[in-house]
């Protein structure tokens, strides 16, 4: 049986005459606070839940009339009046599962990235109607699970068939873009290229979407595994990538102990994390002090992460990716920011300049991962309290010092100011909290290490200061001859790891053998070089010498500066270690200057020299 | 943004409790208003850039 296809079909149920008549959400201020609070206010969320599904709506009709506009939107596959009459009949007869696909992140992205394709805004290998068949299979989805009996038409890659929240199939097809004609009844066959099959979900061909369910003390966590859909990852399709039953296994497991820890020790964060966090796209583990993980604006309740270390870094990690949907979800309802922001801002935990909306996510995310480590380390001995507590102070420097950066910024708007306000009472408390002495050394070393690293790869001071001190240098004048000059300017330097060193301190505060091998393998830490190396075992004069080669090979490299001037702090010369973390812009500035004329000095000599210059 | 002492009051559609049809039943140009932010939104994610929105 067809679907109905005719637009004349559509049961017309609401009529108004402008858009100023519609009615629009509202964010009441004690939900705002309590958002900022970091605490569980399930009116808060629900606020935001419904919001969110508002915009998903209002999403998903733009991308019905733009494809309706495009000629060929479709392609291959039925018309979009076509699968948007299945919804409706969906939606008629299960309007709770059509609900549940359409929260569902992937949902999001999906639609946000069809709509960017239809307007021309990005390109990518795909065909269009790759895109806009995604609401096809999840139409026919939803019709499955709703027992509605029909046909539709849905994409196949390489022959591989997603059906949003019940699996992939895959037929032996060669062909890259291709599609399936799918007839439900009370059985469901699919045809492609002259294959018919009968859908069966015990066959080998037949990959299940993976849920994973955890409970402790009555509390449930279901969340879906995502190794299937197209758009689970960022702006490109991606195959489906299947988890051996090995892979589920660890990750039931780490799921089961990050659930454990959030109950019992963070009840607020898995209240919220129950009712919002839906998917996890999982991507291959990476080294333990460098895991990855991502959130989508357009997926509320979606993270993409490598396989976590153990389920204390899974909590953490879940933690941190939700406090940017709540963000994100705030911002849908109303602009923390009004005004040009350019990529010019401070981010200790990014490796490239950020705009101000960017900081602001990074606080709110980092206050909370602060907050889990301030608790976590509590119930720790030995290294792994250690490692706790070196996160929590990180954290906490890192995102204080952010914070004091952007809480005056006149482009906040009122909204902006509140969330900023209940950030700076969190961190305020946070402060008040000890932290050993050790631990507390090394991570501010690894503070300062990033700024300083920041600071010489994307600042790029006065031209004229620069040939000023040049010229002093060179003609025997003191520093303090010259004016100061401008601010330096931000640019988007060459990308570079900038938390070599921090990755270094954890492992060598973790022990073990693997910080002993660095000695022959330094690749082991991806950016690693030896005087790094030194530098973190304590081997002052090896990584003093190691840093000074390097500047005199690969200047570019802006670990070397903040490895050196860290190494000069260590080494007891303060002033002059102080001047190559605070401003390694301008020592290499002069340096690279003085270069070009056939003379490089060292670097700690033109650092010495300006402190002389200062005094 | 419309700010009252108790609330914020937000651009945002409400379309709470309204099904997919009635969604589908909105006169496109009336609606036009309301999806010009959404759109300028989605063109620019903050999650696009580099793929970490910190």
């Amino acid at each position: 049986m067809p679907f109905p296809t005719s637009p004349s079909e559509w049961p017309v149920v609401a009529d108004f005459g402008t858009a100023a008549d519609l009615p629009r959400h509202r964010l009441p201020l004690t939900q705002l606070d309590s958002l900022a609070s970091g605490g569980f206010d399930p009116d808060a969320l629900g606020t935001l839940l419904s919001a969110e599904r508002s915009r998903r709506l209002l999403l998903l009709r733009a991308m019905i009339d733009y494809a309706r506009a495009e000629a060929n939107a479709t392609g291959p596959l039925l018309s979009i009046d076509a699968v948007w009459n299945l919804l409706l009949l969906a939606e008629a007869a299960a309007p709770e599962i059509v609900a549940e696909l359409l929260a569902d992140p992937q949902t999001g992205t999906a639609i946000a990235h069809t709509l960017r394709r239809l307007r021309s805004v990005v390109t990518d290998p795909a065909p269009l109607w790759f895109y806009v068949g995604q609401l096809h299979a999840l139409a026919t989805s939803a019709a499955i699970r709703a027992g509605i009996t029909g046909e539709m038409t849905v994409p196949a890659w390489i022959g591989d068939i997603h059906f949003p929240s019940l699996g992939r199939l895959r037929l032996p097809v060669d062909e890259t873009w291709s599609y399936a004609t799918v007839t439900i009844g009370t059985v469901v066959h699919v045809s492609c290229h002259g294959t018919t099959v009968e859908l069966d979900t015990t066959s080998d061909s037949w990959l299940p979407v993976l849920t994973l369910r955890s409970t402790m003390d009555s509390q449930e966590l279901s969340i879906q595994l995502d190794d299937q859909s197209a758009c689970r990852l960022l702006n490109r399709p991606v195959r489906p990538e299947p988890l051996d039953r090995a892979d589920v296994r660890r990750w039931q497991a780490l799921v089961d102990d990050a659930w454990g820890l959030l109950v019992s020790d963070h009840p607020d964060h898995a209240k919220s994390l129950a009712a919002g966090m839906r998917s996890l796209t999982p991507i291959p583990a990476v080294f333990r002090f460098r895991p990855h993980s991502t959130s989508m604006e357009d997926g509320f309740g979606g993270a993409i992460l490598s396989e976590p270390f153990d389920g204390a870094q899974l909590a953490v990690t879940m933690i941190h990716e939700y406090q940017h949907s709540i963000l994100n979800g705030i911002r849908h309802l109303t602009e923390l920011v009004d005004g040009a922001q350019p990529a010019i801002g401070y981010a200790p935990w990014r490796h490239d300049p950020r705009p101000l909306g960017a900081l602001i996510h990074g606080v709110f995310a980092f206050t909370a991962v602060t907050e889990f480590w301030a608790v976590h380390r509590n119930r720790l001995t030995g290294v792994d309290a250690d490692l706790a507590d070196f996160e929590f102070a990180l954290w906490r420097d890192q995102s204080t010092a952010v914070l004091e950066s952007i809480k005056d910024d006149p482009r906040l708007t009122p909204a902006g100011v509140r969330v900023v306000d209940g950030l700076a009472a969190r961190l305020d408390k946070l402060n008040t909290l000890p932290v050993t002495d050790r631990t507390g050394t090394l991570a501010t070393a690894a503070m300062h290490d990033h700024q300083a690293s920041w600071r010489a790869c994307h600042l790029r001071p006065d031209p004229d200061q620069v040939r000023s001190l040049a010229d002093a240098w060179s003609t025997g004048r003191p520093a303090s001859s010259v004016v100061h000059g401008r601010k330096p300017t931000v640019v988007a330097g060459t990308p570079q790891l900038l938390d070599t060193k921090a990755a270094l301190i954890r492992l060598r505060i973790a022990g073990g053998e693997m910080f002993d091998r660095l000695y022959a393998q330094p690749e082991l830490v991806a950016g690693a070089t030896a005087a790094d190396i030194a530098y973190v075992a304590g081997d002052l004069a090896s990584a003093h010498q190691g840093y000074l080669a390097e500047l005199s090979a690969t200047p570019e490299r802006a670990g070397a500066w903040s490895g050196l001037g860290l190494t000069l702090v260590a080494s007891g010369r303060h002033e002059v270690g102080q001047v190559l973390l605070a401003a390694p812009q301008l020592v290499r500035a002069v340096t690279a200057t003085l270069a070009e004329g056939g003379r490089r000095p060292r670097p700690d000599n033109v650092a010495a020299w300006l402190v002389a210059g200062s005094a | 943004m419309d700010e009252s002492a108790a609330e914020i009051g937000s651009t945002l559609v409400d379309l709470s409790g309204l099904t997919l049809a009635t969604v589908g039943s909105y006169d496109r140009k009336a609606l036009a208003p309301a999806m010009a932010p959404l759109l300028r939104q989605i063109d620019v994610p903050t999650n696009s850039a580099a793929g970490h929105n910190s």
